[in-house]
């Protein structure tokens, strides 16, 4: 008798467990329940309702790069190329070396028409190879340990002697402002420098603020383009050296 | 015989001009009909009596002038001569109705007589030489009149006879809106047209449109002389361009206007990337060898071949793995042109030099051309090639018996993707809290914190050695002048300047001051007014001696000087310290 009481002991704690993170679940905030739904909708393979499900979450504000990748996931099962691009561009400022969304996001670019501007190695590239190798996220704490570590050496040296780390403080200073003047680029990029991502899939790029301007060229769904001016329902946007054009601002996502 | 009667009339002649009166020039211009049919030629002869001059038919807007020609008679009546100089011109009328041939100025000596002006009507064609009774008409056609962008077409040229013509003038269209080219080789055969038989020229141009929409194709014009039928018999083995004297007709011909409604490719949503290439294509791939060594090359080519546009055929992307050098030939075309258009083949070559062993893929490259005839694009591959590399030293390597190295070092192939997919959805609910990077503000704040550490911590030094006496720097400075010594014993220069400024600190420790070197009369003063014994005094002055002797006067110490020195002077810093 005794020995068959044990595991029915554990089998209703058990049962009390799972109805317990059931009613857990089912009583969760509304954001909550709005991202286990969209996970819910992807996996059952209706991507518009995951996708809408998502943007509830974002509505509210969550900025968070996970969250913006399963945005984008969502997006490009449900055939939205450009829209799929837009949000992995901005999970990548938030989680830039997270292997999974590199990899969707590579898959995405694939899949656009327009070839990208020629970015092969230019002096500037060269010359400011870093700010181009590491994303902005490394950079900011790269210049931050160097600023550490320098005026932690200057400390050293105030209290030990003058004779002290003398040409390991001059090299630390040169590397903290090269890194924390890249950070402040970086700043001011994000700043002043708008980029957008082309949703439609395909946008004539007009030679004026009109439907009715000449069309200059054409752009396709996931083409990254620089936002410069925003005039009368209309954004002035820049593709590459020479390629310059009006389109109408509900046809670009700004990143 | 012959040779008097040219001097006769060579005399003859010279004598006119002086026998002939001086009169007023007359000129006249006339035609040999009024009323011409198209297609058909008129005679336009300017007279000039009693003198020479020159006529300007450029003001003939109406007509077309087939040939020109001039010829001189010299009249004598009533005992007195008179000369006519005949202008003769063949005017081939440029359109239906009514046409004019304007006053033509003629220049005479430094006067400028005009002629009357003459009206012509010409009328459209005659049926019966439009029908069974032609014995020679031209026409003109084209093998597609509503091609797509790009597509080649050939429009042909055809000369029908029955009789033989001469010099034959043709003058083919302005193929506005195309690229024509004619094909050298010109085309003959017999042919039956309304139960009449006739011998067919034909001249193919072969055209390329430069644009979508309607682009017309004026009249091509055949001037030639018609030999009448009565004459000469019609001669099929003479070629079209042979001549031949006898009755003929100067006749213009010109073909109706030709349309062509040129279409615009339809929107391309494939896949691959467009060639651009119109017309039937196929692609495929070869490789020099299957099996080669690392850093050999294989020469990969590429071969597009078919009828349309191959001229314009792109360099195909090839897919080489990074393993790879690859250096590009330039392309080698081989196109031809046929009476049913361009056909050829263009080739792009690369040599291939691996850089590691192992197997490799290249993947098939792909064509996307517009298929005229399935009025769709068509996409084909090449098939996908094998390369084996094995290593440059393989021989070597076996010659210098490394058999269980080779034997364990597995072969391996390079990774490439056999399925294109994206990654799962992120499910941890992480995903739902904030994470913004780093904002400006807080950078900025972080950037200042070390620096402001360093402040405060270097305020706080100096605010601490404010409250230190010179009596206990300098005693420390002291005990430091000393361990340098100590470090210093072997040094020399060093070890003496050490041991100098650990005295002089020690003693100005005791006036409570800060400072560098003192004279002997200052120690002695200092030391005299701190209550020092004479005998510590003297011990000090002494040592500062000794000291500066061996440090400027070169005196020489060796190791055990150097110790004792070193002690004495450690003794007289603890006893002044004190």
């Amino acid at each position: 008798m005794i020995p068959s009481f044990k595991p029915r002991i554990q089998r209703i704690i058990w049962i009390c467990a799972g109805v317990l993170c059931l009613a857990a679940t089912s009583h969760a905030d509304p954001l909550t329940q709005s991202f286990l739904d969209g996970i819910r909708y992807y996996q059952e393979g209706n991507f518009e309702q995951a996708v809408a499900e998502f943007e509830k979450v974002t509505d509210a504000g969550v900025q968070n790069g996970r969250l913006y990748y399963n945005l984008g996931n969502a997006y490009l099962r449900s055939n939205q190329l450009g829209r799929a691009i837009l949000w992995y561009e901005r999970a990548l400022e938030l989680i830039p070396e997270d292997p999974d969304l590199k990899f969707n996001h590579a898959y995405a670019l694939s899949r656009t028409k327009d070839e990208r501007p020629d970015r092969g190695p230019s002096l500037i590239r060269i010359l400011f190879f870093w700010k181009f190798l590491l994303n902005p996220t490394l950079i900011r704490r790269i210049a931050l340990a160097m600023n550490l570590i320098f005026w932690s050496a200057v400390l050293v040296r105030l209290i030990r002697g003058k004779k002290v780390l003398k040409t390991s403080i001059y090299l630390l200073l040169f590397i903290a402002l090269i890194f924390t003047g890249t950070a402040a680029y970086n700043y001011y990029e994000d700043t002043y420098i708008r980029e957008g991502i082309i949703l439609p899939e395909q946008v004539s790029v007009r030679s004026g603020l009109t439907e009715g301007a000449t069309e200059l060229f054409v752009l396709h769904a996931g083409t990254k383009i620089r936002v410069e001016k925003e005039k009368d329902g209309f954004v002035r946007i820049y593709f590459s050296e020479g390629k310059i054009g009006w389109i109408q601002k509900g046809q670009v996502g700004i990143i | 015989m012959a040779g008097r009667l040219k001097l006769l009339t060579l005399v003859f002649l010279l004598l006119i001009p002086g026998a002939l009166h001086a009169e007023d020039v007359e000129v006249q211009a006339s035609v040999d009909r009024t009323q011409v049919a198209v297609g058909e030629s008129l005679q336009l002869k300017v007279s000039i009596r009693g003198g020479d001059g020159t006529v300007d038919v450029s003001a003939i807007q109406d007509f077309d002038i087939i040939s020109r020609g001039s010829a001189t008679n010299i009249n004598m009546s009533n005992g007195r001569f008179s000369r006519e100089n005949a202008y003769t011109y063949v005017l081939m009328p440029l359109r239906r109705g009514e046409s004019t041939i304007p006053p033509l100025p003629v220049q005479s000596g430094g006067t400028v007589v005009r002629t009357r002006p003459i009206s012509v009507t010409v009328t459209p064609r005659s049926e019966p030489d439009r029908a069974e009774g032609r014995e020679v008409f031209v026409e003109a056609g084209i093998s597609n009149e509503a091609p797509y962008e790009g597509e080649q077409i050939v429009y042909s040229f055809r000369v029908y006879q029955r009789v033989q013509i001469a010099n034959p003038r043709f003058q083919e269209p302005n193929f506005k809106g195309f690229t024509a080219k004619r094909l050298e080789d010109q085309r003959t055969f017999t042919t039956v047209v309304d139960s009449r038989e006739y011998h067919v020229i034909e001249l193919n141009f072969i055209l390329l449109s430069l644009g979508s929409g309607v682009h017309p194709i004026e009249p091509a014009i055949l001037n030639c002389k018609v030999i009448h039928s009565g004459s000469r018999r019609r001669n099929f083995s003479d070629p079209f361009f042979g001549l031949n004297r006898g009755g003929f007709e100067t006749r213009r011909f010109a073909t109706e206007p030709v349309t062509v409604d040129v279409r615009p490719l339809p929107p391309y949503h494939g896949e691959g990337r467009f060639s651009g290439l119109v017309g039937a294509f196929d692609i495929e791939s070869q490789i020099e060898t299957d099996e080669l060594k690392e850093g050999d090359s294989a020469t990969l080519s590429i071969h597009i071949q078919g009828i349309g546009n191959v001229m314009d055929a792109e360099e195909p992307a090839v897919q080489v793995p990074d393993a790879f050098k690859v250096y590009k030939d330039a392309p080698e075309e081989t196109v031809r042109l046929e009476p049913t258009g361009y056909t050829g083949r263009k080739v792009f070559r690369m040599a291939l030099v691996p850089m590691k062993p192992g197997i490799y893929q290249l993947d098939p490259v792909s064509l996307v051309y517009f298929d005229t005839d399935r009025e769709d694009y068509v996409q084909e591959f090449t098939r996908p090639l094998q390369l084996t590399v094995t290593p440059a030293e393989e021989k070597d390597q076996l010659a210098v018996v490394t058999p269980s190295l080779t034997a364990v070092t597995p072969r391996k192939d390079q990774v490439v993707f056999t399925g294109r997919d994206i990654l799962p959805l992120k499910e941890d609910l992480d995903g739902l809290k904030t994470a913004r990077p780093m904002s400006g503000g807080w950078f900025l704040l972080f950037l200042m914190i070390p620096p402001a550490v360093f402040g405060l911590t270097k305020t706080a030094l100096v605010l601490s050695r404010k409250t230190d006496s010179p009596s206990r720097r300098m005693a420390e400075r002291s005990e430091k002048a000393l361990r340098e010594a100590a470090a210093n014993e072997a040094a020399g220069e060093a070890f003496y300047a050490c041991l100098y400024r650990a005295v002089i600190s020690a003693v100005l420790a005791r006036a409570d001051t800060y400072g560098e070197t003192l004279t002997y009369s200052e120690v002695r003063s200092i030391l005299s007014n701190r209550s020092c014994s004479p005998e510590v005094i003297d011990h000090a002055l002494g040592l500062l001696e000794t000291i500066e002797s061996a440090r400027f006067g070169g005196r020489i110490m060796d190791g055990e000087d150097r110790r004792g020195l070193l002690s004495e002077t450690r003794g007289l810093v603890k006893s002044l310290n004190r």
